[in-house]
């Protein structure tokens, strides 16, 4: 017995060290994905120690410094190394601590949105019939509704805040996840491995959660990772509207749609956290691409 | 020796556009504990259908059990509730599927979905199923076993899956093994593999197995018993050397017309049957392989002939003439 129950250790454990390898080989080969993980570790970085980091308050006003362009153009102001806003503030200092609500809301978003998306989508294909109408009718209903309309309504009613934002924006989105998790799952539950699975008995859980969702995955990694730019200015829109975050706080979105009136005489108001953002989705995106090539056994090579 | 499986009256049909497709006809067999039956016929003839119904894996709809009773250890398997049944699924009764190319899911491991059955029924660790897995896939001897658990399915062959997948059919040790024309898929070298390591199998470890195939030839190496389909119905079922010897019904005939010999000697062509199965629209008042039947007799047009005793107990055929005497009963 002991013996046995050493050497099923063996062998699980083996499995594991040769997934661990392949994907450490695989990713030190990957020249991007090294990258771009790099680039989100250090944005991870640059939100926990915001204080340390930031060179000036990314609150404090000065009026006689409104509208500084960044380091190495003409009028530049010492330690105000990306310039300074409308209101003369340090839009380094306030990307810095910007990086923790956009980062906050992306990834949280994404993972709610993705989660009930993925669920209810899975549940639609698998059972059909149904359970399938309502759930369908259901994102039917949330897609004609105007997207602004159906967030100003319900925030109004819970109130304002991050959370509640977050809240918001995650149940909202999860239709664009449904709907394909739904069209893959359809022609999933025609395979024969999925009629196997019935025959030897297994529940309908199992077979969703092991047999179905699995080959649905790559998709759902590239829809998260293009929904995470889509969450952070969704809430610049909404912040703008005072449905999100109070103004004091900032965030890529924000300082991106003020420096929209200035676009002409400041154009680093858009470009610096227009690129922040352009930066972190396309890192995301090329994370989850080569994550979605490992993850297929498929993809392997012997 | 006693019944383990007593199937009376079975009846399937699917509802389509054109109608209703009487796909089973209120089929009656047995299985005795430790034997093999064979089931043959030809594409359509409701060999799967029938062996589908028993375990409730008919798609409702369109297709619904309509009638019968299976009697497994003292329960009517078409009345227990639906949780119960699957409990049966897999760890009593288990399948040997049709297609080992895609019969296995394409992102787990090998080791993970022989496994599967037994986790499923026996609430197993990962680690305890790997090693039943591995002691399973052992044991239809894929070389290796303890490291090809790890491999995915298209890192296999057709032979070795079809192992595999016999493998995965054996982990809850089942009463009863329903393969599915499990080597349709396959080569003839490796069938004779499949058919030796079934036979060695059964051997050991005391199985009762139904085997459905299209194929005479390997229903002679294997079964102790064959039923013959056709239409929907059992038109003849008897021990299988009485059935080589002593063929009754013309179908049966047909078929093992159809089949080339390695002991003969003489020039001789191979039979065909003329047309196609019917497609059963209504449930036949007529006998459904009269229009194909080079002995049909008015008799065959007005009456369905029912399975009756002939020659031996054993041996039940459904036909209006004695193909030996040309004569009607």
């Amino acid at each position: 017995m002991r013996m046995n129950m050493k050497s099923n250790h063996q062998a699980v454990q083996s499995k594991n060290i040769r997934m661990w390898s392949r994907v450490v080989y695989d990713f030190k080969r990957s020249p991007q994905a090294i990258i771009s993980l790099a680039f989100l570790i250090f944005l991870v970085l640059v939100a926990v120690f915001a204080p340390l980091i930031a060179t000036n308050d990314p609150i404090n006003t000065n009026l006689s410094l409104r509208l500084r362009p960044p380091f190495g153009f003409d009028k530049y102001e010492p330690s105000f190394f990306f310039g300074t806003d409308a209101l003369g503030r340090d839009v380094f200092s306030r990307m810095v601590f910007g990086t923790r609500v956009s980062l906050l809301v992306g990834f949280s978003v994404v993972l709610i949105s993705g989660t009930l998306g993925t669920v209810l989508g899975l549940l639609a294909g698998y059972f059909g019939g149904k359970t399938d109408d309502i759930i369908m009718r259901l994102a039917d209903i949330q897609l004609a509704f105007p997207f602004m309309l159906l967030m100003l309504a319900v925030l109004a009613v819970i109130g304002a805040g991050l959370w509640n934002l977050i809240m918001v924006l995650g149940i909202t989105n999860w239709v664009s996840y449904a709907r394909v998790v739904r069209g893959q799952v359809l022609s999933i539950r025609e395979k024969e491995f999925v009629d196997a699975a019935r025959e030897i008995g297994a529940p309908h859980k199992h077979i969703i959660f092991k047999h179905i969702l699995p080959n649905v995955l790559s998709s759902i990694i590239v829809i998260a990772s293009f929904s995470v730019a889509s969450a952070i200015i969704s809430e610049a829109t909404l912040s703008f509207l005072g449905l999100g975050v109070p103004a004091s706080v900032p965030t890529w979105g924000t300082i991106l749609s003020e420096g929209r009136s200035y676009i002409t005489r400041g154009w680093w108001l858009m470009i610096l956290p227009g690129s922040a953002i352009a930066l972190t989705v396309l890192s995301i995106n090329i994370l989850g691409d080569w994550l979605r090539d490992i993850i297929d056994p498929r993809m392997q090579i012997d | 020796m006693d019944k383990l499986l007593d199937v009376k009256g079975l009846e399937t049909q699917f509802r389509t556009r054109e109608g209703v497709v009487h796909a089973v006809n209120g089929i009656s067999f047995f299985l005795r504990k430790g034997e093999t039956l064979g089931v043959v016929g030809e594409s359509g003839c409701g060999k799967s259908v029938s062996m589908m119904s028993m375990l409730r894996l008919i798609p409702d709809p369109p297709g619904k059990v309509v009638a019968g009773e299976v009697l497994f250890c003292g329960q009517d398997l078409l009345k227990i509730s639906d949780d119960n049944i699957r409990k049966i699924r897999g760890s009593k009764i288990s399948f040997v599927f049709q297609d080992p190319m895609t019969s296995f899911n394409p992102v787990l491991t090998i080791g993970e979905q022989v496994a599967e059955p037994y986790r499923v029924h026996f609430g197993a660790s990962k680690s305890e199923g790997l090693e039943r897995a591995i002691k399973y896939l052992d044991l239809v001897g894929i070389p290796n076993a303890r490291e090809r658990v790890n491999d995915y399915p298209h890192q296999f062959s057709g032979g070795m899956r079809q192992r595999v997948m016999i493998a995965m059919g054996l982990i809850c040790e089942p009463q009863i093994l329903i393969a599915d024309e499990p080597t349709t898929a396959l080569d003839v070298t490796i069938q004779a593999q499949i058919v030796d390591l079934v036979n060695r199998l059964q051997a050991e470890l005391g199985m009762t197995i139904i085997w459905i195939t299209h194929d005479l030839g390997i229903i002679a190496g294997l079964a102790d018993r064959v039923n013959v389909m056709y239409g929907g119905f059992i038109i003849e079922t008897a021990p299988v050397k009485e059935l080589y010897k002593n063929p009754m019904h013309p179908y049966t005939i047909g078929l093992l017309g159809s089949l080339p010999r390695m002991n003969e000697t003489a020039y001789r062509r191979l039979t065909s049957i003329e047309g196609l199965p019917p497609v059963l629209l209504e449930t036949p008042h007529y006998c459904p392989f009269e229009s194909r039947c080079q002995y049909a007799i008015e008799k065959c047009r007005q009456e369905n002939p029912l399975l009756r005793a002939e020659e031996c107990e054993e041996h039940h055929v459904a036909c209006w003439i004695n193909t030996k005497t040309r004569k009607e009963y």
